[in-house]
């Protein structure tokens, strides 16, 4: 074979798996997107409809008004903004900290904080909702925030951590002569050029605490507290199914984290590199 | 600052104490808080299940100190045994599948062309899909009356079948999910290693008369070998402990066909309000992850090459 | 007045001492470069000066206040780093400004001050640009204007040349020149380089192992260096030098270990028995009968002069001419070191006797 047929059968079965890796990563989005946009009498046919016709936003007007999603959604918003920018604080400084100052078993607490992240969530889920209960904190966004916030930290430490640490201590030093104090060269100068890093946490955190089902499921049980993972899992649980509203609904939990995604996705990788968050 | 400089007016070479404090200071400051609250959060209730495990439970309260006997039960318990076969077949059926198909892409989406940016973009989507979306979604395509993919098989083979139904094709069906799932970050993480080969290295192996598989074979595969590994620790991890996914889709059915260790945990504790036993078994699973992450560390802390 | 004074000044890294008492003055002005070779403390001792790092014992003082345990904020000094340390999530107008914002310097003033030092350097044109936008020398020029703008009592530099190449380094190395002829701000500058540190001092500060070895001008410096170690250190190419005793027998001359005689104009009084190393550097060695024969290894033309490595006696020696003059590979020169122009160093403590 001539290079040049080579490579153009090779140009032809790059396309054609790009094109099937596509289609399998988008088909099941999709799917779920048309059925939130048909009307009633379209979702439950067989063979099925691929296109809705008329598309309507009767399923989500339905999800919306008649049952309890705007508060689901209400509390996953605040549960994720607060747990995610505590995490950031804390972990922003925790990270400066261990990557600036020295001092006897710093190695130490690296790997315990990276051992810590290991412990899979679901093994102390119990304990956790003795504590709550036994605090008060059970059934009360403060709790999942709390837990939330902790749980994200170890991973955002060691990211943090590698970042600051690429940044030359000779910037900080020319900070210091320039006029700034410790403190101030760090929020001034080291915070500002870390942005990637503090983006690449941000995604990584805020598609966790939006996605996670497990705390919202155990430490909170009324409507009012309900997470939106939660909520779309009683939809199949409690009422016989509404296809069309739960896709509606889904569609609605999908949105704010593919819009986050699609903004920060290149900080992604980094984050990733630095290893998983719990699971 | 302010707050800080109080504490040294006192000592003799007052500054450099000051120094040393305030820089002391700074960094207890900075890092206390965070590992109190990790302490509070994630190792102090390991310590509890330990001690929960030893009584027997009445909801949230302890009802008697009873030994061992959670751990003996739960040894005695052929739903346990069957959870842990299940555990395995997932954990394992998984890697097998995912590696090969997240290479692929990986390779894919390292190929030079126009429509990189869009297709990684395409790609890595469903990692940002939560477990529980997925599960719905795919119950829904999978819907044994009004499914597009039963439909398909339907068109394709004749046969209009209860995926969900059938405990075989149940966990068939949940590890494809599964894969379609998790496939995005291992992706990733390949892709990230295949852009740290020099294309000279290529070029040097084209010139040395070797094709695309044997380029393939000896330059890709020996370079990228320890994320390799990386990842297929990583998704051992993930996989053994995977709660969500599992519960919404399947919720350990048909006939406890998809029941894993991991949602044995969940079920026991907050279905069956066994807290000691769901603790017992809780640490049980911590264990076995201990195991793998000391594995974990180890591999990572090794110098490449 | 700002006089910078360094006393007895040491510094311990945990049991390592690299800072071994250092005292200097450097006069209100002057321009003082800290050379030697890596590791011999100049570096540190600068961000001693600056307050980068802690004075183990010992003082310094800035103009009349004793700096000690002053923040690097407090002292009054510019930085220019090996790096440049630009912010690079600033421009170049907010790297230059944002000391004085920090000071809570006027908004009026402080355009001023950046005009002032922009159309000094020429960076009129990189106000607006970022770090990364600018070219190496760009670089370095800004680094230079955030330290001008400050107006401050003592500029510090420490090896800011290093990152650049070579033409780009001789042409940098007069503009701080000129600068500093311009501001007559006191400066210390650390560099490895012993060709910078020649061209661009007033005064040279050479140090080894945490101690100064010699301080004094330039010429100084190269005409009588104080010991062994600077007068290899100073020159280029550097001193050659030939172990051996002094004859006590009539005509002064020096006797190497390996059989070279070389003629001298004085014997220094302590000389007679002990052993010596006799310096002389390669452009005082001249073609001349005399002296010993050496055989050519090496020709080097470098274009106004001629580098020819020779052996002579077993040992290789470096020549400078400046005739031009036919040599090949293989000829024998005779040659013979200027006898004003030698040195006499004591074998043991490296001291020059002369």
């Amino acid at each position: 074979m001539n290079g040049k047929a080579a490579r153009s059968v090779g140009t032809i079965f790059f396309v054609l798996a790009a094109l099937g890796v596509a289609a399998l990563a988008l088909f099941p989005l999709l799917w779920g997107l048309t059925t939130s946009l048909k009307p009633a009498d379209q979702i439950l046919a067989y063979p099925p409809l691929w296109v809705p016709n008329p598309p309507t936003l009767q399923s989500f007007r339905e999800v919306w008004q008649q049952s309890n999603l705007p508060i689901y959604f209400r509390n996953s918003i605040i549960v994720t903004s607060a747990s995610v920018i505590f995490a950031l604080v804390l972990s922003v400084h925790a990270a400066y900290g261990l990557a600036r100052f020295s001092f006897r078993g710093k190695a130490a607490l690296m790997v315990g904080l990276l051992a810590t992240s290991m412990i899979p969530g679901v093994a102390i889920l119990v304990p956790l909702y003795n504590l709550a209960v036994h605090t008060g904190l059970y059934d009360k966004r403060l709790g999942m925030i709390i837990v939330y916030t902790a749980w994200n930290v170890p991973t955002l430490v060691w990211l943090l951590k590698g970042f600051f640490e690429s940044i030359p201590a000779e910037l900080e030093e020319a900070a210091l002569v320039d006029g700034c104090s410790r403190l101030r060269a760090f929020y001034l100068i080291v915070l500002p050029m870390s942005r990637p890093g503090l983006l690449a946490g941000s995604i990584m955190a805020i598609m966790f605490v939006w996605n996670d089902f497990l705390i919202g499921f155990t430490l909170a049980i009324s409507e009012q507290r309900r997470l939106l993972p939660v909520g779309l899992f009683t939809y199949i649980s409690n009422y016989g199914v509404e296809w069309g509203q739960l896709m509606a609904a889904t569609v609605i939990a999908l949105l704010p984290i593919v819009i986050a995604f699609f903004l920060l996705q290149r900080f992604l990788v980094q984050g990733l590199m630095s290893g998983a968050v719990k699971g | 600052m302010t707050a800080m400089s109080g504490q040294d007016s006192v000592a003799a070479p007052p500054s450099r104490l000051a120094a040393a404090l305030s820089a002391h200071g700074l960094a207890v400051l900075f890092i206390g808080p965070a590992i109190l609250l990790v302490v509070l959060v994630s190792i102090y209730p390991v310590f509890d299940a330990m001690s929960l495990s030893l009584y027997a439970t009445k909801y949230a309260e302890k009802a008697g100190f009873v030994g061992l006997k959670n751990y003996i039960d739960l040894a005695h318990n052929p739903v346990v045994w069957h959870a842990g076969v299940n555990s395995l077949v997932y954990t394992i059926g998984s890697l097998l599948l995912v590696l090969p198909f997240s290479l692929g892409v990986a390779l894919l989406l390292n190929r030079q062309s126009k429509m990189q940016g869009v297709l990684r973009t395409v790609a890595i989507l469903p990692w940002v899909v939560s477990q529980t979306v997925t599960a719905l979604l795919w119950a829904w395509l999978l819907n044994a009356d009004f499914g597009p993919v039963t439909y398909g098989i339907d068109a394709i083979g004749g046969v209009r079948t209860a995926i969900l139904a059938s405990p075989t094709w149940a966990m068939v069906a949940l590890v494809g999910i599964n894969v379609w799932s998790s496939y995005p970050q291992a992706t990733l993480l390949m892709l990230a290693a295949l852009q740290t080969i020099p294309r000279d290295l290529y070029e040097a192996a084209y010139i040395d008369g070797a094709g695309p598989i044997t380029s393939f074979l000896y330059v890709t595969i020996p370079l990228i070998r320890s994320t390799l590994l990386v990842v297929v620790i990583q998704l051992t991890l993930l996989y053994f402990n995977m709660v969500t996914l599992v519960y919404v889709f399947t919720g350990g059915g048909p006939l406890a066909s998809t029941e894993t260790l991991a949602l044995l945990v969940l079920k026991i504790s907050f279905e069956s309000w066994n807290l000691g036993q769901g603790a017992a078994l809780g640490l049980i699973v911590t264990v076995i992850n201990l195991v793998f992450s000391l594995f974990y560390i180890r591999t990572l802390g090794r110098p490449k090459g | 007045m700002s006089r910078l004074i360094i006393s007895n000044v040491h510094k311990n890294f945990g049991p390592v001492e690299v800072i071994r008492g250092v005292d200097i003055t450097i006069e209100d002005g002057e321009f003082a470069v800290l050379v030697g070779p890596s590791g011999c403390g100049k570096s540190t001792l600068l961000r001693m000066i600056a307050g980068l790092e802690s004075i183990s014992s010992g003082d310094i003082r800035i103009g009349e206040r004793r700096v000690n345990d002053l923040a690097p904020k407090d002292r009054d000094i510019a930085m220019v780093f090996q790096s440049y340390a630009l912010y690079p999530h600033m421009n170049v107008r907010a790297n230059m400004a944002f000391s004085l914002k920090l000071k809570g310097v006027a908004r009026r003033e402080i355009e001023q001050r950046i005009k002032r030092a922009a159309d000094v350097l020429g960076l009129e044109p990189l106000l607006a640009r970022y770090p990364r936008e600018l070219s190496g020398g760009q670089r370095q020029r800004v680094a230079m204007g955030r330290a001008i703008v400050r107006d401050p009592q003592v500029f510090l530099f420490d090896e800011p040349l290093s990152n650049l190449d070579a033409k780009l380094r001789v042409a940098m190395r007069a503009e701080i020149k000129m600068l500093h002829q311009r501001l007559r701000t006191t400066t210390v500058y650390v560099t490895h380089d012993q060709i910078e540190a020649m061209t661009m001092a007033d005064r040279i500060v050479v140090m080894r192992d945490g101690v100064v070895e010699q301080m004094g001008g330039p010429l100084e410096l190269y005409d009588r260096p104080a010991n062994l170690f600077v007068a290899s250190f100073i020159g280029s190419p550097s001193m050659n030098f030939v172990a051996g005793r002094v004859a006590t027998d009539g005509e002064p001359r020096f006797l190497s270990d390996s059989g070279l005689s070389i003629p001298l104009a004085r014997l220094p009084a302590a000389a007679p028995g002990r052993k010596l190393v006799c310096g002389f550097r390669p452009e005082d060695l001249r073609l001349g009968e005399g002296g010993f024969g050496a055989e050519v290894m090496v020709v080097e033309p470098t274009g106004p002069e001629m580098h020819v490595v020779v052996r002579a006696a077993g040992q290789e020696l470096t020549c400078v001419l400046r005739e031009r003059r036919n040599i090949v590979v293989g000829e024998n020169l005779p040659l013979r070191p200027v006898p004003e122009s030698i040195h006499l160093f004591d074998a043991e403590t490296g001291g020059n006797l002369l």
